[in-house]
């Protein structure tokens, strides 16, 4: 493996259909999740004690034991990312040119954990 | 179902080996890739630097995605046992739930960081792309870390399968 260094040399391949794909799916699902998390954007929920599903934001009564919103959350972000990668592939190179930047894929998730932690301490999510 | 006991118990060890698996290779990839050695090495840390670190990837995103399935069907149990026991205020460990929370949202952002791992660890390694794949490397291994520390403390406090007395 070469050593690590920041390099000018171009990256051939920066604006190939999957690596367009993989980045946004990450990127967009890091801080998608965070809003579905927040605001309860989950496509289902699932009730373990009594082994049913329930579908957006319907619930059960609280005999129905714990609600499971974790699934729920990632099938929707899963769903919206994957949308959103294939729509980003469907750009014209040049605009995207641009914009574009492979280090969305670790900056973007970097920050959205900083921002899960803070949901979860401060605000209480 | 979710509450046999020997079900889940061992369906929570196969999730806790490949979990350490998980870190193991990870662990080993992040350290070559920021700290690689090229010369002939004679000492333990030296060993761990030399490691090809491009032969680790397939194994990550396979041990990743292994390991986050069976979490999620061992998820259950937890929720009904472990969280239980830990969520009652005599217990003091009320505020590790939030830790809990924590491994489950960042494992998933790890998750949804596999396919852009998986191109970015791909041969050729291109040299351009060295420092994207050190930090997607270096984000999966604290992901990695951090939800084996969470769950090993809550699992040793909680236990999955533990009912607790009424």
């Amino acid at each position: 493996m070469s050593t690590l260094r920041h390099t000018s040399s171009v990256d051939p391949d920066a604006l190939g259909k999957y690596p367009l794909f993989a980045i946004t799916f990450g990127a967009v699902f890091s801080v998608l999740y965070l809003f579905v998390m927040n605001y309860s954007w989950q496509l289902f929920s699932y009730y373990p004690q009594v082994g049913r599903f329930t579908f957006w934001t319907s619930t059960l009564p609280a005999t129905a034991g714990p609600q499971m919103k974790w699934y729920g959350y990632v099938a929707t972000c899963a769903i919206v990312s994957f949308v959103a990668g294939l729509i980003v592939c469907l750009l014209p190179t040049n605009l995207l040119r641009r914009v574009w930047w492979p280090g969305f894929i670790w900056l973007v998730p970097g920050c959205a954990m900083l921002v899960a932690l803070y949901l979860i301490l401060v605000v209480g999510d | 179902m979710w509450l046999n006991t020997n079900l889940w118990l061992t369906l929570l060890t196969i999730h806790g080996i490949l979990a350490f698996f998980l870190l193991g290779a990870l662990t080993h990839q992040a350290i070559a890739v920021w700290a690689p050695v090229h010369a002939r090495v004679s000492n333990f840390f030296g060993h761990v630097r030399a490691v090809s670190a491009h032969d680790y990837g397939g194994a990550i995103v396979v041990l990743y995605v292994l390991t986050f399935l069976l979490g999620m069907i061992v998820y259950p149990d937890y929720k009904l046992t472990a969280s239980t026991v830990l969520s009652n205020p005599a217990f003091k460990w009320v505020k590790a739930l939030d830790s809990f929370e924590f491994k489950e949202h960042t494992l998933a952002i790890g998750l949804a960081l596999l396919p852009a791992y998986w191109y970015y660890w791909r041969p050729p390694l291109v040299p351009a792309r060295d420092f994207v794949r050190a930090m997607l490397t270096t984000l999966l291994t604290i992901i990695a870390w951090m939800g084996f520390i969470v769950g090993h403390i809550l699992n040793n406090a909680g236990g999955l399968g533990f009912l607790p007395s009424h």
